[in-house]
């Protein structure tokens, strides 16, 4: 940019005013101008027609332009018409040198963009002062350019800051989360990045954990707290850390992050693997609604957000609720019955009651609600985030053969667990399955090598059993690749097929012993050849090194059922 | 205004008054409300009558507030609520920081 005197710069040096080109052909005014604007402090730039002043508008740093309008003989219309155009993108002042009955002309050149006029004969002091106002609106319109530059700029820091936050919320949030099948969920965003936030994950046992969030506010502000929320509820679901602990941890670390006014109302679902209940825990989001053949319940909110006291009330802990026949659980955030149509009404929970009630048997819930919705606000813009939450209880509870057994006696346990289809791409360290059990205390100093047997049987049983995947495919470097490859493409199919890992502890004579059984649903192989991986020279093969690895670490290794199902035996080294 | 202010009981309270949408276009007024009023013990009255909608956002605010009074050793109190935003304070737990009189 060009620098151009700012009204304080007038004031403080009266000789740097920049250059004023005067077109002015009578000898008198001509005299009296180049004296006047000399005095004020402008160099002079004189010229003598339309062309030359064009020229010198683009040669100088022309700052103040003054045309005699009363001369015949020139376009000084289409002179002045021509200067504003090329000075559009800044203010630069046009005065109008004219006589008492020119005043027609005078509204011409104004009109034709001209700042001001004055009148022959003028005195310094009148030039001066329709100088100093015409520099007054100047430095009024360079601040004006100043703050709509500063605005633009800003605006598009705001949209870089938007396209972060939904990228960050995608990543860690989105793209973290399971897919589980009886889980439905709806998340429409009123801004670019929604406050609103959903998080689900199996939990060790099988079991499932939601959790519904609405952050005050939206954009950047939303998605920081959103990160520590989704690293916490993954991290501690994924070790089987109870709800209450977490929610005590989510709200420690909100407090700790969120400024005063910012807090995250929370609705947290978890249910277990083989119980008829749930846990529920609500703090600050609308009444969960659970349906079924027992009709309709409100499950109320009993604690305050997240984020907003130091520590969560211990006497509030999640409530139990019994799962009926075929209930379904409703989990709606504050923007579905809010939603305003463009006559400012909202939808309301009637309505949401009405759409409950009117859903068919082939719509979900929450699919009926959304059109009664849509029906309500016939497109005008939303000003709330809107997320919706259904899960199947009913499903889950009734879902067979996700057994999870636990058998303990004084010096025994047997310890069961079945994966199946999706489930079976997952499977926890075994270390990290146990854990709350307390099975393993005392077992320690054996995780490792335990840890690698129950892994080796695993994805044997996985790779070969259910997946069907050749292992020769290892024996060249490309095939390698390709194995993995493949293997990969599998996984995230639609895997059909089940593995039961079983552990069992026992004492005998030669010591405490730990049994892994592991069975899979393949089709089994004829495992007499087996004899063939476990020769020495399967150590220098990239391919089947597995389960000699497995056989020098335990006291047998056997195989039985059709080949698809295989024990090992292992015996902890006696301190 | 939306948002008007007045001491009652001889300066020991400092009622706020709302009217219409409690939401984050007020922040400003609201928390010129009360910025400046720092006597120690001073009661802070939020009179809700008019109030016909309030946001997350106001929550916050209220927040804001709350923390500004224990500063000054004083309380934050709702009075005169109507249903509507009574279900948003009780929905929030808001009942148990802040008493509804």
């Amino acid at each position: 940019m060009t620098s151009h005197p700012t009204s304080d710069e007038i004031n403080e040096d009266a000789n740097e005013k920049g250059m004023a080109l005067v077109m002015v052909s009578d000898p008198f005014s001509y005299a009296l101008l180049a004296s006047s604007l000399d005095y004020i402090g402008y160099q002079l730039l004189a010229a003598s027609s339309y062309e030359e002043s064009i020229r010198m508008m683009s040669e100088y740093d022309v700052s103040l332009v003054v045309i005699d309008i009363s001369n015949i003989g020139f376009d000084w219309l289409g002179l002045a018409k021509r200067i504003k155009r090329l000075s559009q993108d800044r203010f630069l002042p046009l005065l109008c040198l004219s006589e008492e009955q020119d005043e027609e002309k005078v509204l011409q050149c104004i009109e034709a963009g001209a700042d001001d006029y004055i009148l022959k004969p003028f005195t310094v002091f009148s030039l001066k002062s329709r100088l100093l106002a015409m520099e007054k609106s100047r430095a009024l319109h360079m601040s004006l350019e100043r703050e709509h530059l500063a605005l633009t700029r800003m605006h598009e820091e705001v949209k870089m800051d938007q396209l972060l936050a939904k990228r960050i919320f995608q990543r860690l949030i989105k793209d973290r989360n399971t897919t589980i099948p009886q889980v439905m969920l709806e998340q429409r965003a009123a801004t670019m990045f929604c406050g609103d936030l959903v998080l689900c994950a199996y939990l060790p046992d099988g079991g499932v954990r939601v959790l519904v969030g609405d952050f005050t506010g939206h954009g950047l502000a939303a998605a920081l707290g959103a990160i520590p929320v989704s690293n916490i509820f993954h991290a501690m679901t994924y070790k089987g850390v109870g709800d209450f602990e977490l929610l005590a941890e989510l709200n420690r670390k909100l407090h700790e992050v969120l400024p005063t006014d910012l807090f995250m109302a929370v609705c947290l679902i978890s249910w277990s693997t083989g119980e008829k209940e749930f846990n529920y825990w609500n703090g600050g989001m609308p009444p969960a609604l659970l349906i079924g053949d027992e009709g309709l319940r409100e499950l109320k909110p009993f604690n305050l957000p997240l984020g907003i006291t130091e520590r969560i009330s211990v006497e509030r802990q999640p409530i139990r609720v019994d799962v009926e026949s075929n209930d379904r659980l409703l989990i709606l955030s504050d923007g579905v019955a809010e939603a305003e149509n463009s006559e400012g009404q909202m939808l309301g929970d009637n309505e949401v009651f009405r759409a409950i009630a009117a859903s068919s048997q082939k719509l979900s819930f929450l699919d009926s609600i959304l059109a009664s919705l849509d029906s309500h606000v016939m497109g005008a813009p939303q000003g709330d985030d809107i997320t919706g939450v259904e899960i199947a209880l009913w499903e889950l509870v009734t879902m067979d053969e996700k057994t999870l057994a636990i058998e303990q006696r004084e010096d025994y346990w047997a310890w069961k667990v079945t994966l199946e289809n999706d489930r079976l791409a997952t499977v926890l360290p075994v270390q990290n399955l146990l854990r709350e059990s307390g099975l393993l205390a005392g077992y320690e100093k054996q995780m490792t090598a335990l840890e690698t047997i129950v892994d080796e049987l695993y994805n044997n049983a996985l790779d070969h059993g259910v997946l069907r995947l050749d292992s020769r495919m290892k024996d060249t470097e490309d095939g390698f690749a390709k194995y993995y490859q493949k293997r990969e493409a599998l996984l995230a199919s639609n895997i059909k097929g089940k593995i039961t890992l079983a552990l069992g502890a026992r004492k005998t004579e030669q010591g405490r012993q730990i049994v892994v059984t592991v069975s899979d649903s393949g089709g089994g192989f004829n495992y007499s050849r087996q004899a063939e991986n476990l020769a020495p020279d399967a150590d220098i093969r990239p391919w089947g090194r597995g389960l000699k690895l497995v056989q020098r670490l335990s006291e047998s290794l056997e195989f039985s059922g059709y080949g698809n199902v295989v024990t090992a035996v292992y015996t902890c080294a006696e301190e | 205004m939306t948002i008007s202010s007045f001491d009652e009981d001889d300066g020991k309270k400092r009622v706020i008054k709302i009217q219409g949408r409690f939401n984050f276009s007020t922040h400003l007024d609201f928390r010129n409300a009360y910025c400046n009023v720092n006597d120690a013990g001073k009661k802070f009255v939020l009179d809700f009558k008019d109030v016909t909608y309030l946001d997350s956002a106001a929550l916050g605010m209220m927040l804001l507030l709350r923390e500004h009074a224990e500063k000054c050793t004083g309380t934050v109190e709702i009075r005169r609520v109507n249903d509507d935003v009574k279900r948003v304070l009780m929905i929030s737990n808001f009942d148990s920081l802040f008493p509804i009189s």
